[in-house]
């Protein structure tokens, strides 16, 4: 089994080793004239699709809290906005608003260029007591095998850690055994919190509005 | 001593910036990767004939360096971070992540680096007894994890936020 799980770890290697990093861009051998027809059919398949860009990205498919257009309730305190626009890992346009925890952290899903999704967690409170630190964690876009995100974060040394997720639309719950406890976390606005650290979380289930439920970790 | 040097970064420059993108976002890599050769330049006479451990370690606490720095430079910014974590595989992700950093790194340098336990021990600043003990505890935590997902169904309860 344990050989197994170092097997199955190298196999998720996210960055493999058969894929050496920072390759060159493909030179275009197109003529310049295919090169022109080939952007012309581009831009015409873009316009077709913008109401679509403009809404989501893919890495939100089955979130319908981060499928809106981009409003006002989507921008990032400035600093936080500041490093996630210079990350180039990130589509720095693509940051929207899910919901809000009670104790005003505020969540937001952010699609990354590679079509990954990160969970980010703004407004945390800092030990100054501005409430201008963020946490962020990313991975593959959500499926029914792997509904729910889950990361987690203390602010500053004087809170909690709390653990929380981005899940489906069909997710209703979430389960876990945290500290010897069984505990049930409702998902609300494609979200769900919890106060308690991420690493003691045992058994995550999903519970599926219909009823059935798939554990993950 | 130029030609060394010249030597060890065609070998391993690719590897060790695979290393960095591991564990770093993106916006970093280069200046760790760089940081990490000029400290090679500067120590040449110090490198192993077996490099590429030592590359590794000394990427890893530049790394720590970056973070710290990041840190102290922006008191009032946000902390923000990625954690590349194993892709492809969900409940292995949630697994993985759930691991204290010192059982991840351990697994990631035997995973993903390909390193031997007595290379992996060159990299954490190790005995070599240790690193084996630290790995296979790791291993055994992260099996027990992926085990335990596969078997409990923890049913629904009074709901609690």
């Amino acid at each position: 089994m344990s050989d197994d799980v170092i097997g199955r770890l190298a196999a998720a290697n996210p960055v493999p080793h058969d894929r050496p990093p920072h390759l060159p861009a493909p030179v275009n051998a197109l003529p310049p004239s295919r090169l022109v027809f080939g952007v012309a059919i581009a831009v015409a398949a873009l316009a077709g699709a913008g109401i679509a860009i403009a809404v989501g990205f893919g890495a939100f498919n089955g979130i319908s809290a981060a499928q809106h257009p981009p409003t006002a309730a989507d921008k990032l305190d400035p600093s936080a906005a500041a490093l996630v626009a210079r990350d180039q890992q990130l589509e720095a346009d693509s940051v929207r608003f899910v919901t809000q925890l009670a104790d005003g952290v505020r969540i937001y899903a952010v699609a990354t260029t590679t079509g990954g999704l990160c969970a980010l967690a703004e407004r945390l409170p800092n030990n100054n007591g501005n409430k201008n630190a963020a946490a962020m964690g990313c991975g593959s876009p959500l499926t029914q095998t792997q509904p729910t995100t889950i990361a987690g974060f203390q602010a500053n040394e004087s809170t909690p850690t709390i653990s929380y997720g981005i899940a489906l639309d069909n997710v209703a719950a979430v389960s876990f055994v945290a500290a010897g406890q069984e505990v049930t976390v409702p998902v609300k606005d494609n979200v769900w919190a919890y106060e308690g650290d991420n690493s003691s979380i045992n058994s995550l289930t999903v519970q599926f509005k219909d009823g059935s439920t798939k554990t993950i970790g | 001593m130029r030609r060394r040097f010249e030597q060890i970064y065609a070998e391993h420059g690719d590897a060790v910036r695979a290393y960095v993108r591991r564990r770093a976002p993106e916006a970093v890599v280069d200046d760790v990767v760089s940081e990490t050769f000029v400290v090679c330049l500067r120590k040449i006479d110090q490198v192993p004939s077996e490099s590429l451990p030592w590359l590794y370690a000394v990427a890893r606490k530049t790394l720590a360096n970056e973070r710290r720095a990041r840190a102290r430079d922006t008191p009032k910014e946000a902390t923000l971070s990625i954690d590349p974590e194993p892709v492809g595989d969900g409940v292995l992700a949630a697994a993985f992540n759930r691991l204290s950093e010192t059982d991840r790194e351990v697994l990631r340098l035997i995973a993903w680096e390909g390193l031997s336990l007595p290379d992996a021990a060159t990299v954490l600043g190790c005995s070599g007894v240790a690193c084996r003990v630290r790995y296979h505890r790791a291993k055994s935590r992260l099996s027990s994890r992926l085990e335990a997902a596969a078997s409990v169904r923890p049913k629904p309860k009074e709901v609690t936020r």
